[in-house]
């Protein structure tokens, strides 16, 4: 049994130092993912301080199938979607079509030439309702049908904020790639 | 240009999978206060819970308690053991009796029973006539003539039909009543809703509860006794006493209810209502023993009572006409102990139509409820009450068949598991109008119960 399982089952008892360290080992990790779904740091230690409890509350649940790792990330995901959900009530956009990219654009915008920090800041740039379907669907591996029902939003509105987010994120590269080419030169 | 978006994915991934940062202290902090705060709202939700438990356990203990005596008491027969003269009679003429015990609590057998039946019945040697003739009209006063009444020769237990005394008759006044009623409720359990915001809750419920009559004004002494004639006694005081009854109530209820705090609910509730009469005079028997100056003291059990006149049944009639016709003994002793009543009873169908309304919606929840009943009558007898012994003797009159009455009510309910709750709920319930068409007679009940129960959430 690793020290993690030990932690976890002094957690699953009450454990309050027990509690204190599975925090200080996951918070930051954690802080990140809020980071990245919340629209600034007020909003993410919001997000992190609910799910944490949750966590905290339902890890009797757990029974050491899988990564506990990521059964407390989709707990602190779930949170951040129920927060969003509240405060934005109505769909997050009309469904409109799909634009195509232009043939001719290059994929060097997938070279790793940013930073995690750029990147970052790139995410945190995105529009709300575009950020979140991108994180689940890039970051976390939901389905559009996951992400219809967990926002209440029909499937082709996530697809289309999809494809809307990564145009932003595209043209976002683009640009960054343009100043950094003129950097250069 | 599917493979350039899942390159786009693919590079926030693999770059933000590992992204990290520092939370501020503050965040443990809190974290650390609600997790102490749900630790304390979980002791007192199983504070609570366990009260609730307690309460519903007591609530449907108490009612348990009530309707076993009840159905003891209602298996009695009027046995009378205050005399020691036995005479034999013929039985078919007899009221039955299936009591096993006297009043001192020595069993009887079937023959010591009938005797004692026939023991003792006294009357005023004076009125023989008077009560005869009374008896062969017997039919026609009784159910006619709200001046009529059964008398109890204090403690013996036997019937007679009142004699027309006026000073006995019209000394007997109703008193101002004071009824404290409780009755059980159904509580329903809850359930699923059939859309997303609508549950359906179904539950049952039980309470001890107490009726009596909440309109002050009963039948009047002048209404009652107009026909009072002869004085063959001399009267020197009379007391009537009407007391609520205390019964079981309970039923099933369905609620439904959607994510605001209104909820409409409605059931099938059975509730019992009612009062017993005991009504007492002292005279001194110048005109009845003469050379006597006793002072006895007679109970007399009233046929006409604030709910409505007795009908006595055939059987009653012809029991109490032979009895009075075989046995007319002497008043010769002064009896001070008596605890002949009647005991006049109805029993409804309730259909509820209610609105609650949540004041508190934590644990446990509170709420308020009031509404609508239409009451259908399924029960009403009458009874005669010795001591423990209770013999069915016929049935309140112009009694109809359909009432009106609302309820206030003030519910707790604590969750037990997902899909239960426990349910604790005082009701007041006021009948609107009165429960006998006869317009002499006002009864509008009032009573008081405690429903406990447990409620199951359908959906």
């Amino acid at each position: 049994m690793t020290n993690l399982d030990h932690i976890i089952k002094a957690c699953q008892k009450g454990k309050r130092k027990a509690q204190k360290e599975l925090y200080e080992k996951f918070s930051g990790k954690m802080y990140g993912v809020c980071l990245q779904y919340c629209k600034d740091r007020a909003e993410a230690e919001d997000c992190l301080q609910e799910g944490f409890i949750k966590v905290f509350t339902k890890i009797h649940l757990f029974r050491f199938e899988g990564s506990f790792e990521g059964w407390m990330r989709r707990i602190i995901v779930n949170t951040v979607i129920e927060s969003f959900r509240k405060k934005q009530p109505t769909i997050l956009v009309d469904e409109f079509p799909l634009v195509p990219c232009e043939d001719s654009e290059q994929d060097t915008m997938c070279e790793p030439l940013f930073s995690q920090s750029e990147l970052f800041e790139m995410i945190q740039n995105l529009p709300p309702k575009y950020r979140m379907v991108f994180n689940l669907y890039a970051l976390d591996g939901y389905t559009h049908v996951e992400i219809a029902d967990a926002l209440n939003i029909s499937i082709g509105t996530s697809k289309s904020n999809l494809s809307r987010a990564r145009q932003c994120l595209k043209k976002e590269i683009e640009a960054r790639l343009q100043d950094k080419k003129q950097a250069v030169c | 240009m599917l493979e350039r978006n899942k390159n786009i994915d693919n590079l926030f991934k693999t770059s933000l999978e590992s992204f990290s940062d520092a939370p501020p202290l503050s965040v443990w902090s809190t974290v650390e206060k609600d997790l102490d705060a749900e630790k304390q709202e979980k002791r007192v939700f199983l504070f609570w819970r366990s009260l609730a438990a307690a309460a519903v356990l007591f609530v449907i203990g108490s009612s348990l308690i009530i309707l076993f005596n009840q159905t003891n008491t209602e298996t009695n027969k009027i046995v009378s053991s205050f005399h020691t003269k036995h005479e034999t009679h013929t039985p078919n003429n007899t009221p039955e009796n299936t009591s096993n015990q006297t009043t001192t609590g020595l069993p009887l057998s079937q023959t010591q029973n009938e005797a004692i039946a026939y023991e003792h019945i006294v009357a005023p040697p004076n009125n023989q006539n008077t009560f005869l003739k009374y008896s062969e009209e017997e039919d026609l006063i009784v159910t006619t003539n709200p001046t009529q009444k059964l008398s109890l020769l204090h403690g013996k237990g036997l019937p007679l039909l009142a004699s027309t005394h006026s000073d006995l008759s019209t000394q007997l006044k109703s008193k101002p009543h004071s009824y404290y009623t409780f009755y059980p409720e159904i509580i329903p359990p809850t359930s699923k809703a059939k859309t997303k915001s609508t549950h359906i809750l179904l539950g049952g419920s039980i309470s001890p509860s107490y009726s009596s009559n909440g309109a002050n004004n009963g039948i009047s002494s002048g209404d009652m006794y107009a026909d009072a004639t002869s004085n063959s006694y001399s009267q020197t005081s009379a007391e009537i006493n009407e007391k609520g009854l205390t019964s079981i109530s309970g039923g099933l209820n369905i609620r439904f209810e959607n994510e605001t705090r209104w909820s409409v609910e409605t059931g099938f509730h059975y509730s019992k209502i009612g009062e017993t009469v005991q009504n007492s005079f002292s005279y001194s028997p110048n005109k009845l023993s003469s050379g006597s100056n006793e002072t006895h003291i007679l109970q007399h059990v009233s046929l006409n009572n604030s709910i409505g006149q007795i009908n006595l049944k055939d059987n009653v009639l012809n029991d109490t006409k032979t009895t009075i016709n075989n046995d007319l003994p002497y008043l010769t002793n002064a009896y001070t102990n008596s605890t002949a009543e009647t005991k006049q009873t109805l029993e409804y169908i309730e259909i509820p139509l209610s609105v609650r309304y949540k004041i508190f919606t934590g644990y446990p929840t509170i709420s308020i409820a009031g509404g609508i009943s239409s009451n259908f009558l399924i029960g009403n007898n009458a009874y005669l009450i010795d001591g423990k012994s209770e013999t069915k003797i016929g049935e309140t009159g112009n009694i109809k068949p359909l009432v009106f009455s609302s309820s206030l009510g003030l519910g707790l309910e604590l969750p037990l598991g997902k899909s239960f709750r426990f349910s604790l709920e005082p009701k007041l319930k006021y009948f609107l109008n009165s429960v006998n068409s006869d317009s002499n007679y006002s009864y509008q009940p009032v009573s008081l119960g405690i429903f406990g129960g447990i409620i199951l959430i359908v959906n």
